[in-house]
């Protein structure tokens, strides 16, 4: 059986849960409070700092400083520390030749992110009541469906897969009504009935995991681009066009770019989070976890990288354009070679989520359990955005006709 | 300086009777003649040699330098002896009965012009009348001119021929009393003797400028000094020269009323001529008509002659010369100068044009560059469109208005000073006047009718009034000054409205609306841009009635709500840019709040994530691949010379300020192609 961590309050022992806002673990039932204490804490990579470097240890790094309370590493997910992607490490390089990953220790993780079969799910014993507990396999931390106990299954946060740091929640479930409302202040074409006949699902505080990336993507540009000039001799007007070939070199360094790692979770949700205050970033601390649930990645290592590439590139692309065009009339890309030099790390941010049903439908909102930001699907009503347009059509209309009208009749 | 002149020709010519001019018995030598020694200009008279030598040293030097030698003033300063002298022998002033108080009084005692011929002189030695002159001298004059060469139209080879005195001295040796007794005939105003480019009405030095002409020779169109002036040339009342002296149908290359002899046909006065030929058949006999009658009137009240030739050939002349042959030889023009206007329109297929000619120093003075282009730019329209009845009409007006007020466009109802101006009420003046002709009778009738119910209704004068241009004028000033000048306005606010149309062939139409007093408390600025608006659109349209009918109705709407009405398509308008404006207003806000409802959105970039000026860029190559060099033909626009109400289509008229006829006479004129 795998390992479950619980929190329990030292005076009373019922379990502990972390508090937003107080930053602390609170029992319910006595009000004991206990401060978390962070452990040791990862050291940070800076943007390109060990590419190139064979056996840099990035699991080394990726690890260093963490200790882990009964973690051990999970069946079939033993990897080797000190087996990190580097550039000579053809194995593991997303792409040896122009890419390399730095940070997590993304070896042997292949196996990990696999979705076992579900006879073969590994099932938890809750510490106070006894019961089994089965629990997805990308789940990290629940809560006991017979006493209410917060578990948290360590084997699923120790060692290799133990997270870097993670964003703790500010935001109490408390103020989640406030928040939406002000979601709901500026969405005029939401149907009539929507608030009174819309049910809220239960709303589920997940830490979710995400790969936040530092890196430098560098690489050759090349353009066409062209200047024209005009003048005007007698009744002739002289265009000049040169035509020109650009080859620029560019490099753009990026820090904290946050990339989903659930696939439980819709990429445009959490995107649409963004952003998250990386610097309240903690070590990681099981006991954060306590009171909410928390999963764990399950992308594939060939997916992690290439959403953060991409987004990379796009802005380095878009950066270098607008400055290797000045002085000329038009630039266009036509070929690039980029080469991205990333370090992640794996880090749990900290998301609202719930449900509304309406008319049979369901809409999945998020909320950005640090900024209290909420977003998520909304339905509209075809009558209400066209009554919508119609009043201000007619506003405008007919007060620009009443304008006229009365002019007329003061002889204006 | 004048009289140095005759001195000069005189005392070369023994025999040529200037001596019985009669200058003596007249009193000359009371102007101090006398003591430069005129009176003894008898060579026979030696009188002392150096006498002699001293005056025609002076006489020579009175050529040369003329500034240096005072000239006489001008006629009115004159002795009367010496005008009495130029009224015995010129027959300016009893002929010309309706020069009145025209600026060629001056001419009247100036009148100048060395007699050419002594023939001529000599029958005026015993002071005989202008009519005894000029019969017994245009008979003398016929048989010498009949020994003189033919001379080409604008030959300045009329100069003093020693020939022709010769000849004259032979023909009218039997009556010219001789040159001593009567030296001189008197000043005899004759500017076509001399260069006649500078002839101008109002010159106040006129023997100046002759002087100077003289002794620079004799310039293009002057005639000849031993040539008859055109004073001379002139038959007596009633006269007509004899049919044999015109070609008649001898010569196909000519029209049968040509002269054989050009320069030596008389020149008479014909009342009875037709001031309208209509051989190119351009005039329906209605017009026709009604142009002889009101030429007639003109000539009556003005005294001027004005007549028009349309023909279809110049019958290779060019239309200048043709015009004035045909004045000169039909019994035109009035007075000793002939005062009077000949517009000939030609139809010659490729050789379109008109050509209007100026005879007399007062027409020709009045008829300036300036004038003629703005004459000929109101004419050039109608001949344009085809329309030459009406333009003819027209420009007939436009001289009869430069006569009297110097302008062929001020109105002379037009009040100058409206400060002073008394205004007054005139019930009897129509509500509708219809200048322009633009509306006909019945149209005019309904339209009274309406405006009188107007004006009974909302105790304010309502008046339309049609005209072709507002000439000089803007027209708002146009309106409110014919408005008073013809004594609109109720009460002592002079109460009213206005409505003028004004419309000219071969322009769009235009009006304007005035108000006074009442009236003008109802018209706002908005009012007046309306009322004008809606009006012009018809006008424009050529629906004049209509457009003067709907005027009416709108300015009762005003006159009693106090806004004049919009129209619908104005309303429509309106309300069509309001619902455009609602209608992007509406789809704008539904946009933004679609985009608003969704908001999940995938993140595509991660500029949010670039460390700050992190961004390094190195240039590798800037290649020059190619250089295209294009060419637009874009020419620029040139700025539009056309101002204001006067077209300027076909350009700007050819004009002359002098040039002779194939009779030798000077003429001014202009004319254009069309």
């Amino acid at each position: 059986m795998s390992q479950i961590a619980e929190q329990k309050c030292p005076a009373c022992g019922a379990p502990l849960r972390f508090d937003p806002a107080s930053g602390k673990l609170v029992c319910d039932y006595c009000g004991t409070t206990t401060e978390v204490k962070p452990e040791g804490q990862k050291p940070m990579k800076k943007p390109g700092a060990a590419s190139g470097k064979p056996g840099a240890g990035p699991a080394q790094g990726g690890h260093a400083g963490q200790s882990d309370t009964g973690a051990g590493a999970p069946q079939g997910s033993q990897s080797s520390p000190g087996q990190g992607q580097s550039a000579g490490n053809t194995d593991n390089n997303i792409d040896s030749s122009t890419d390399s990953i730095e940070g997590f220790d993304f070896a042997n993780i292949t196996d990990s992110v696999t979705v076992p079969d579900a006879g073969n799910l590994p099932v938890y014993n809750c510490v106070s009541c006894g019961a089994e507990v089965i629990a997805p396999a990308e789940q990290v931390a629940l809560t006991c469906p017979y006493c209410g106990n917060n578990i948290v299954l360590t084997d699923k946060v120790s060692g290799k897969l133990r997270p870097d740091g993670v964003i703790p929640f500010r935001i109490q479930a408390k103020d989640l009504p406030d928040a939406v409302n002000h979601f709901y202040k500026d969405k005029k074409l939401l149907p009539r009935r929507f608030f009174s006949e819309s049910t809220m699902g239960r709303v589920t505080g997940v830490y979710v995991p995400f790969w936040v990336f530092n890196g430098r993507v560098s690489g050759t540009f090349e353009f066409d681009a062209q200047t024209t000039s005009s003048a005007r001799r007698g009744d002739y007007i002289i265009t000049k066009t040169d035509y020109y070939h650009l080859v620029r070199e560019a490099a753009m360094d990026f820090e904290n770019l946050p990339v989903d790692a659930s696939t439980r979770i819709e990429d445009r949700l959490m995107d649409s989070l963004e952003p998250f205050d990386s610097r309240e970033t903690k070590p990681f601390d099981m006991r954060y976890l306590a009171g909410f649930t928390a999963d764990r990645f399950d992308q594939k290592k060939e997916d992690i990288s290439a959403r953060a590439k991409h987004r990379m590139q796009t802005s380095t692309v878009s950066a270098v354009t607008a400055q290797a065009g000045a002085g000329y009339g038009s630039v266009t890309p036509t070929d690039s070679s980029l080469h991205a030099q990333l370090d992640a790390k794996y880090i749990l941010f900290p998301v609202y989520m719930f449900d509304i049903s309406h008319a049979g439908k369901n809409y999945h909102f998020a909320v950005n359990g640090q900024t209290g930001k909420v977003v998520g699907d909304l339905p509209t009503d075809s009558g209400v955005s066209f009554l919508y347009f119609f009043k201000r059509f007619a506003l405008v209309s007919g007060g620009l006709l009443a304008y006229s009208v009365g002019k007329y009749l003061l002889g204006m | 300086m004048h009289i140095c002149e005759e001195e000069v020709t005189i005392a070369d010519m023994k025999s040529t009777g200037m001596k019985n001019t009669g200058l003596k018995k007249t009193g000359m030598k009371n102007t101090g003649i006398k003591n430069t020694g005129m009176k003894n200009n008898n060579r026979n008279e030696t009188g002392t040699k150096w006498k002699s030598i001293l005056i025609s040293l002076l006489l020579t030097g009175c050529l040369i330098f003329p500034g240096v030698f005072p000239a006489l003033p001008e006629g009115p300063f004159l002795p009367d002896s010496f005008l009495s002298v130029s009224a015995t022998v010129c027959a300016a002033e009893t002929k010309d009965g309706g020069a009145g108080s025209e600026a060629a009084a001056g001419h009247q005692a100036r009148a100048g012009g060395i007699p050419a011929v002594s023939a001529v002189n000599g029958s005026a030695a015993a002071g005989s009348t202008s009519e005894d002159l000029a019969a017994d001298d245009f008979q003398t004059d016929a048989a010498v001119r009949s020994t003189q060469p033919d001379q080409e139209e604008g030959d300045s080879a009329l100069v003093p021929a020693e020939d022709g005195y010769t000849e004259a001295e032979g023909a009218g040796a039997d009556t010219d009393p001789g040159l001593d007794e009567n030296p001189y005939e008197g000043p005899n105003e004759d500017s076509d003797n001399k260069d006649s480019d500078n002839k101008d009405p109002d010159n106040s030095d006129p023997y100046g400028e002759e002087t100077t002409e003289t002794q620079n020779g004799p310039e293009e169109g002057s005639q000849d000094q031993t040539a008859l002036s055109d004073r001379d040339r002139m038959l007596p009342d009633g006269e007509k020269p004899d049919d044999d002296l015109r070609v008649g149908d001898g010569d196909p290359a000519l029209p049968a009323w040509y002269p054989k002899d050009p320069l030596s046909f008389p020149f008479y006065h014909d009342e009875k001529a037709p001031r309208v030929i209509d051989i190119a058949d351009i005039f329906s006999g209605e017009e026709e008509q009604q142009m002889e009658a009101r030429l007639a009137e003109i000539r009556a009240s003005l005294g001027k002659d004005i007549v028009i030739l349309a023909d279809v050939s110049t019958y290779g002349l060019s239309r200048s010369v043709y015009a004035a042959d045909f004045y000169d030889f039909n019994g035109y023009g009035i007075g000793p100068d002939r005062e009077g206007v000949c517009l000939m329109i030609c139809m010659e297929p490729g050789n379109r044009g008109w050509w209007c000619c100026c005879t007399g120093p007062v027409t020709r003075g009045l008829y300036d560059e300036t004038v003629a282009n703005q004459i000929d730019d109101m004419l050039y329209d109608y001949m344009k469109a085809g329309d030459y009845g009406t333009g003819v009409e027209d420009w007939i007006e436009n001289i009869r208005r430069l006569y009297t007020t110097g302008s062929p466009y001020s109105e002379e109802w037009a009040v100058m000073d409206e400060a002073s101006f008394e205004r007054f009420h005139d019930p009897d003046a129509p509500r509708v006047v219809d200048d322009a002709k633009i509306l006909s009778d019945s149209e005019i009738e309904k339209l009274t009718q309406k405006a009188a119910d107007l004006s009974d209704k909302y105790g304010v004068d309502v008046v339309i009034h049609t005209a072709r241009s507002q000439g000089v004028l803007d027209r708002d000033t146009y309106s409110r000054k014919y408005f008073l000048s013809h004594g609109y306005g109720f009460s002592d606010e002079y109460d009213g409205i206005q409505l003028t149309i004004f419309k000219r062939p071969g322009y769009v139409g235009g009006v304007n609306v005035y108000a006074s007093g009442k009236g003008l408390k109802k018209l706002s600025e908005v009012n007046k841009n309306r009322l004008e608006n809606r009006c012009d659109g018809l006008i424009s349209g050529g629906e004049y009635y209509e457009g003067a009918s709907q005027w009416l109705d709108q300015t009762g709407h005003m006159l009693r709500t106090g806004r004049a009405p919009r129209s619908s398509a104005s309303w429509r308008f309106t309300t069509i840019l309001e619902m455009l404006a609602g209608l992007i207003f509406g789809s704008f806000s539904l946009g933004k709040a679609k985009a608003r409802m969704a908001t999940p959105q995938t993140k595509e970039n991660a500029n949010s994530y670039i460390v700050q000026k992190s961004i390094r860029i190195r240039n590798i190559a800037n290649r020059l691949l190619d250089s295209r060099v294009s060419e637009v033909y874009s020419p620029v626009k040139r700025e539009s010379s056309d101002s204001g109400d006067h077209s300027s289509g076909g350009g700007s008229s050819t004009f002359h300020s002098s040039y002779s006829g194939s009779s030798g006479s000077s003429h001014s004129g202009s004319g254009r192609d069309f």
